[in-house]
């Protein structure tokens, strides 16, 4: 009872760190991201946490068609807020592209969307944004393949050799971690790819940005954040499930893996395309399942059952053919 | 590890300093419990504490008296990164007293600095009028 009583104690205190903060951050705008308002705002008002220092150009409010509808950005009483007021807005979505001058000396930026009695648009098609570029597709194949190593390794392990043979064990562990990594590594990537083609900004000033509105305001940000948990509880049970020797871990592992995997097809074209019901998207995600299951099988026996059984390799290769050199 | 999305740095600070010591974590009780037996996976807890203060210090841009948290990233990050060494040190000499007390005072001093981190432990105050009202 006490132990338990210790693991919930801790286990509440790690829900709860501590917070960490550093330059200015974007607390309160308004209008709010992907607001959708009844009537133009007179102005659009951004409040840091830290004093600021803004510019003539550090809020700059776009139409769709990138004209700029707002007059020179000036800073309030208070020196965390920065404002700038708006000509009427028609009926249209609207873009912000803000930058100020954090206390520390760091020049931080963001952008934003918000609509005039129509939706926003998510801030990854803002005005000005970019992409997805050809990097960004490669990395999406990437991680595809390092969602095929989890989900066709577990896949590969439950369902074919129902179970961790002692001479594979080895190998097929170290394949789904390697999975794991390479998901939660190039899930990052793919993520900061997708901002620095909404945010438009350099090196230097994208360390500073704001990925808030790109996190909470796109289905590729609600992906991200959702898979890299998961995939962080995946490998928690697959961690177990090799510690103790123990298979029945894999299983919630397997099942979690798939169900996240879902995140690829939800932050995909196939949720956004004229037509997507969930009726489609269930369908591509089973797509995707078998997918992940068949490319993830194939690299376990490449990798790790072809490389074991010998007499099969010559039984294939060199038996059938009368090949010599075998 | 990826829920610090204010900016870019925090987030890749963030996320570095989890997964690293999620990795060391898991050697640590991998070794304990013999599914490990190379003694070189205790570098794991030096990479961490090593990354760990790295992070800490890269993402605070502040000086060390600009705000309690300014103060905290910066102390702790120089802890955590001499500290590493106690871990390095101890993976050869792991029967040495003073690299274990060493090792486990960095622990304390560590928790300790986390604790004052949070506004409703008011020991090092207010510092700067530019950091704004403080959390809690």
């Amino acid at each position: 009872m006490r132990r338990r009583l210790l693991l919930i104690v801790a286990l509440a205190a790690l829900a709860v760190p501590a917070k960490a903060f550093a330059h200015a951050t974007l607390l309160d705008p308004s209008p709010e991201y992907r607001e959708r308002l009844a009537a133009g705002p007179p102005a659009v008002v951004l409040r840091f946490d830290q004093a600021v220092t803004a510019f003539p150009d550090s809020i700059a409010v776009r139409s769709g068609g990138g004209r700029v509808l707002s007059d020179d950005a000036v800073g309030a009483a208070d020196a965390r807020v920065v404002l700038v007021p708006v000509r009427s807005l028609p009926r249209g979505a609207y873009t912000v592209r803000w930058h100020v001058l954090s206390s520390d000396g760091h020049p931080i930026s963001g952008v934003y969307t918000f609509g005039v009695r129509v939706a926003a648009p998510p801030p990854t098609e803002a005005f000005g944004a970019s992409g997805p570029t050809r990097t960004e597709d490669f990395v999406r194949w990437a991680y595809f393949l390092s969602l095929a190593l989890v989900v066709g390794g577990l896949g590969f392990a439950l369902l074919v050799l129902r179970g961790m043979p002692p001479a594979l064990a080895g190998r097929l562990y170290k394949l789904i971690g390697l999975g794991i990594v390479a998901t939660l590594e190039v899930g990052i990537i793919a993520f900061l790819l997708r901002a620095e083609g909404a945010l438009q900004l350099p090196l230097g000033k994208l360390l500073y940005a704001d990925l808030t509105p790109i996190a909470n305001g796109t289905r590729l940000g609600t992906a991200f954040m959702a898979m890299t948990m998961g995939f962080v509880l995946v490998s928690v049970l697959v961690y177990f499930a090799w510690l103790l020797d123990r298979i029945v871990f894999l299983w919630p592992a397997f099942v979690l893996a798939l169900g996240f995997s879902s995140g690829l097809s939800l932050s995909g074209h196939q949720a956004a395309d004229r037509g997507s019901s969930w009726a489609t998207q269930v369908a591509d995600w089973i797509h995707l399942s078998a997918a992940l299951l068949w490319v993830g099988g194939l690299v376990v026996l490449a990798v790790c059952v072809w490389p074991l059984a010998r007499e099969l390799r010559r039984e294939a290769f060199c038996a059938s053919r009368g090949w010599r050199l075998c | 590890m990826i829920l610090f999305t204010s900016s870019t740095l925090h987030m890749i600070a963030h996320s570095a300093w989890a997964q690293v010591l999620m990795l060391a974590g898991a050697a640590e009780v991998a070794l304990a419990r013999g599914k490990l037996s190379s003694r070189y996976w205790h570098l794991t807890i030096a990479l961490a504490f090593f990354v760990s203060g790295a992070a800490s210090l890269i993402h605070e841009q502040n000086g060390w008296l600009f705000s309690r948290s300014a103060f905290v990233h910066h102390a702790m990050g120089w802890v955590m990164i001499s500290g590493a060494l106690f871990p390095l040190a101890r993976t050869f000499r792991p029967r040495s007293f003073a690299l274990g007390a060493g090792f486990a005072a960095t622990f304390l001093v560590v928790s300790v600095l986390l604790y004052t981190h949070r506004d409703v432990a008011e020991i090092f105050g207010h510092l700067s009028p530019v950091a704004g009202a403080p959390r809690r």
